[in-house]
């Protein structure tokens, strides 16, 4: 970890478009199956994954280092997938019984398990899934993130407390 | 249970306990239900959020010397790409509808009908539909459906196969799913889906295979080959014009007066690239109408002169008072998307607006647009 750390800074510039095209081929599948996690649909996956490889090339460069360069791509995602689920929730009608629109018959523990996570704060969502979907230690999603790892901790666990409650309301059983 | 227990175990195994922790732990599952049940959750949600997602197709990428080089335009080939395999139905509806463009002669307008695609349990798929009788006699269909990869397309094959065959029958959905004989297949066919999970097709059956169309039809899905499941239909409505036996005025040529938009006036104008805007600022690429069970539908919102950074404050404010809430606001950005209109175009969800049987007027960055969309049941 501190040897990635130091690498930090080392940044390719000028990138060229095959070059992007490579990024895209190795990591596309990878943040498109991340951001269905998170997402409200397939489309939602896809438009979230194109915003993510869009905001990459914005930024002109890229990291030399392949680990640096995949916490990068899944950074930009995790950022754009915060900014939606905020703007999803402000628009959520919730039922005045508290309790959401029971699922529809045949909705499979995937389905409960999207709208669960879409139901907690975004932060402890994406925490949650880079965690345990996406298989990233504690110490890796801090440095992914640019937060303290304690930080991360905090997240997991009061992600995982609203997850309970959030599982219950949209008619999962855990 | 003690709130030291709660947290140790929300940490999960991401916590560092020293023995003496760990001793404590074990003993205190031993004594308290709570925690106990509360470590079975936590196990369990941890298992759940883990389950891999199911593997969705990525776009592919289109030849990068099909747009000029700029330096935006350097991620064409993915932007190209999802349109070419149709994300969302409107754009690639609206595609098929211009390049293959009916107008009337004169001497027959064009009738179109709304249908709803429904699933046939314990099959999950729907969608929505349009048949369109054309003024030359053709019916055109124009069909979106979504639903799990295991119905629409066949599983683990690359390019992807077609799960269903469609038809065009005549009777009901309900004679066909009880199996009533006496019912006639018009026509048939197959189209690869887009995705996995997703299907958009226009298809056009000829006046030479047509019945006169004045008895119920429907649109229905069928496993492709040994004589499979119906897994989804869509009940079409007969395309009957005589008078009804309450004397009611004949519907005015071109105009279609659709029983379930309870007096809702939405916008079905279109401009010549079949955008339909009432402005010709402002626009949405598809159909301004969803089932209520769309809600998870994404519609895109096109704009004049509109471009990549740009940001839309959308304000939905509600015709009559079937639903809860009397106006929708938010903002979208402007996301890659090539259309009649220009590169890109703004996606909305019809979800936060997606209650039955509701009528809403649509204002862009606080001016009216003109358009009206609607919710049906």
């Amino acid at each position: 970890m501190t040897e990635i750390r130091e690498a930090a800074a080392a940044t390719v510039s000028g990138v060229k478009a095959t070059d992007w095209d490579s990024l895209y081929r190795a990591h596309a599948e990878r943040i498109l199956r991340y951001c269905r996690r998170l997402a409200s649909s397939s489309d939602a996956a896809e438009e979230l994954m194109q915003e993510t490889f869009v905001k990459a090339m914005r930024a002109g460069s890229m990291p030399v280092d392949p680990d640096r360069r995949r916490w990068w791509l899944y950074r930009i995602a995790t950022n754009a997938a915060i900014d939606r689920l905020r703007r999803e929730r402000i628009l959520r009608f919730v039922p005045f019984t508290g309790r959401e629109q029971a699922p529809d018959a045949g909705s499979d523990e995937t389905d409960l398990v999207r709208r669960a996570l879409r139901a907690i704060p975004p932060e402890q969502a994406t925490a949650l899934v880079l965690r345990l979907h996406e298989g990233f230690a504690p110490a890796e999603i801090a440095e992914m993130l640019g937060i303290g790892e304690a930080a991360v901790k905090s997240r997991l666990v009061r992600g995982r407390r609203r997850f309970i409650e959030a599982y219950d309301r949209v008619g999962g059983r855990l | 249970m003690t709130a030291h227990a709660d947290g140790l175990i929300l940490a999960g195994p991401d916590e560092a306990r020293d023995p003496a922790t760990e001793l404590f732990l074990e003993e205190h599952l031993r004594e308290c239900d709570d925690c106990r049940e509360l470590s079975r959750k936590v196990g369990r949600l941890d298992g759940l959020i883990a389950m891999p997602e199911r593997p969705l197709p990525v776009p592919p990428r289109s030849s990068a010397n099909a747009r000029p080089a700029r330096r935006v335009i350097a991620i064409a080939p993915v932007a190209v790409a999802l349109v070419a395999v149709g994300v969302l139905a409107g754009t690639a509806l609206r595609e098929w509808r211009s390049a293959n463009d009916v107008t009337s002669t004169g001497a027959a307008a064009e009738r179109t009908i709304s249908f709803d695609i429904k699933p046939i349990s314990p099959w999950r798929t729907t969608g929505t539909g349009r048949a369109t009788l054309s003024s030359r006699g053709d019916l055109v269909l124009e069909v979106s459906v979504r639903g799990p990869a295991s119905e629409i397309s066949r599983p683990a094959t690359d390019p992807l196969q077609p799960n269903f065959i469609w038809h065009l029958v005549e009777g009901t959905c309900a004679s066909w799913e009880r199996n009533e004989p006496g019912h006639s297949v018009i026509a048939r066919w197959t189209l690869v889906p887009q995705h996995a999970d997703a299907q958009d097709f226009r298809y056009v059956v000829s006046k030479a295979d047509l019945d006169p169309m004045t008895r119920p039809h429907a649109v229905a899905a069928f496993r492709n080959g040994g004589g499979g499941p119906l897994y989804a239909c869509g009940d079409v409505a007969s395309f009957a014009t005589s008078p009804g036996a309450s004397g009611a005025t004949a519907t005015p040529p071109g105009i279609v007066a659709l029983s379930d938009q309870a007096g809702c006036p939405r916008t079905q104008a279109t401009d010549a690239s079949g955008v339909r805007t009432a402005n010709g600022t402002i626009g949405i690429v598809g159909d301004t109408y969803w089932s209520s069970a769309a809600v998870n539908d994404t519609v895109l919102l096109v704009r004049r002169g509109a471009a990549l950074g740009d940001t839309v404050g959308l304000d939905f404010r509600q015709l009559g008072s079937s639903a809860p809430a009397s106006l929708v606001s938010y903002s979208v950005p402007a996301t890659l998307r090539r259309t009649a209109w220009g590169e890109v175009a703004f996606p909305f969800g019809v979800k936060p607006i997606g209650f039955a049987n509701s009528c809403w007027r649509l204002f862009v960055d606080g001016t009216d647009s003109g358009i009206v969309l609607f919710v049906g049941p």
